[in-house]
């Protein structure tokens, strides 16, 4: 029979072990938690120095896609050919014109040269831009210069195929192939070439859209499926800041854009004409690609 | 970097719904009570089985039961000497009532006795690791069942059905069903071991006690 000084002393052992059994596992909790410390320690996450997430499109950043969402609304009284043609339209004349340019070299300059004219066609366009000023008065002027080049640009790109029809028949075969959106596809040269093909960005573009793992076919729906960026370049490459101007619906297409920009930094230092400041390079990703 | 280490297990629990912090909770409170007896049960096990081992050596050596009496003092913690002394308590009261019939049966009783509340000791609070080896794992599994049913509400409040929407919410249902194997397998383990242990020294109790009552009888 146990006597009350054994039954106490029982339950003191009990109540020991109990103690050390709750220490062990709080240190085993705080080892888990080192282990995982070692682990990012041996494994550093690739460096992205800033991260901020704005819903609405910075004022300075996204170019080239609000730009061409805006562009049905503040081209409307510009051009009439532009009228006729609908938002689709719009955004797939981008590849047609690029494969024209890189096609033909030739071509390619001829598109420059207006580009580089512009500022000698001003006095034209002086009036269009009243326009716009009226319709909205924050408007940046490089936003209108760079509207005004692409009205002046449209007439050129469509001119070219016989009639209207065939070029709608073109661009929709384009469309419906599913363009994979290579980095350059959806790019400046598209809607006339407002800005210079790029070759340091569409690089840039190239080198995401390598690490760029994402299959469209997990995605259902494609409302909404658009993640714009803004990335700060520096001269050597280095990114000092990632801005999502606007992310998606979709947690696994902001995942891996945001996946892909991490295994894509550093970047190549870019080309001298650039200067040494740094420089804002705009990305939108869709399920068909990567535009610029 | 810490931080972020720390962020993940943390964030990972915290994302959890409430029962499933439930559950884990009395998860780990199942893990540390298991280990407590585990150890405090090993402990008592091993003490009483090395103690009873050296008295028996005792025991056929000297095969005096007042030389044997004094010698079980020294091993308060072994089931044999417990018993013996229980024993010899009992014919010690028995010797002063000249005439007694029933000596023998009287003794026996003692002993039987000293038997069963050994048998009690060494097994107090081992069932619960039959408990925890049993209900542990399904308790992790309910975690995780309704972790998962928040899990796809959630994904159906995302309106998305992609991985990256579904594996989260899964992953953390699982370290429900984790937690539970992690406090169920070292329990069975115990369990086995220990009523393994516990039934030997029971066999011993059984096998020694004619030869303790014996040994007074011939006296």
């Amino acid at each position: 029979m146990l006597t009350r000084v054994d039954y106490m002393r029982e339950q003191r052992w009990f109540y020991l072990w109990l103690g050390v059994a709750a220490a062990a596992h709080v240190a085993l909790l705080a080892a888990l938690l080192f282990l995982q410390f070692l682990d990012l320690r041996q494994h550093p996450p690739l460096q992205v120095v800033q991260v901020s997430l704005i819903s609405i499109p910075g004022s300075q950043g996204v170019e080239s896609e609000p730009k061409a969402r805006s562009t049905p609304a503040s081209t409307a009284p510009e051009k009439k050919v532009t009228d006729l043609t609908p938002v689709a339209l719009k955004k797939a004349v981008e590849p047609l014109a690029l494969k024209q340019a890189t096609s033909t070299p030739e071509a390619q300059t001829k598109k420059i040269q207006p580009a580089t004219k512009t500022p000698v066609k001003l006095p034209e366009p002086t009036l269009k831009s009243d326009t716009a000023l009226n319709e909205r008065k924050n408007l940046q002027a490089s936003l209108d210069n760079l509207r005004k080049k692409v009205a002046d640009r449209t007439p050129e790109v469509i001119s070219e195929p016989s009639n209207l029809g065939t070029t709608l028949a073109n661009l929709q075969k384009k469309v419906a192939s599913a363009v994979t959106g290579t980095a350059f596809s959806g790019n400046q040269p598209g809607i006339g070439g407002a800005k210079t093909f790029d070759p340091y960005k569409a690089e840039i573009a190239g080198i995401i859209q390598s690490n760029w793992a994402f299959s469209s076919w997990m995605i259902r729906n494609s409302f909404g499926m658009e993640v714009y960026v803004s990335i700060f370049v520096l001269s050597d490459g280095t990114v000092t800041q990632i801005r999502y101007e606007r992310q998606s619906t979709s947690e696994y297409l902001n995942n891996s854009v945001r996946v892909a920009l991490d295994k894509s930094v550093p970047f190549p230092p870019f080309p001298r004409e650039y200067g040494s400041n740094g420089l804002w390079i705009h990305f939108i990703f869709t399920p068909e690609g990567i535009g610029h | 970097m810490s931080e972020q280490a720390g962020e993940r297990i943390v964030s990972m629990i915290a994302g959890s719904g409430p029962v499933v912090i439930m559950v884990l909770s009395v998860l780990i409170v199942f893990s540390i009570m298991s280990w407590a007896i585990i150890a405090w049960k090993f402990g008592q096990v091993r003490r009483s089985m090395k103690e009873s081992q050296v008295f028996l050596d005792s025991f056929f050596d000297h095969q005096k039961p007042e030389r044997l009496f004094t010698t079980s003092e020294n091993y308060r913690n072994g089931s044999l000497p417990r018993v013996f002394r229980a024993g010899y308590i009992e014919f010690g009261s028995m010797r002063e009532r000249v005439g007694d019939l029933h000596k023998k049966e009287r003794i026996m009783l003692a002993v039987k006795r000293a038997v069963n509340a050994e048998s009690k000791r060494l097994t107090h609070m081992v069932p619960f690791l039959a408990t925890v080896g049993n209900t542990a794992p399904f308790i992790g599994l309910f975690g995780t069942v309704w972790g998962i049913m928040s899990s796809f509400q959630n994904i159906g409040l995302m309106k998305s059905a992609s991985l990256a929407a579904v594996a989260p919410g899964i992953s953390e249902a699982l370290v429900a069903t984790a937690t539970g194997l992690v406090a169920a397998i070292p329990a069975v383990m115990g369990y086995n071991y220990l009523t393994h242990q516990i039934g030997q020294i029971e066999r011993d109790l059984e096998d020694f006690v004619p030869d303790f009552i014996d040994s007074y009888l011939n006296q």
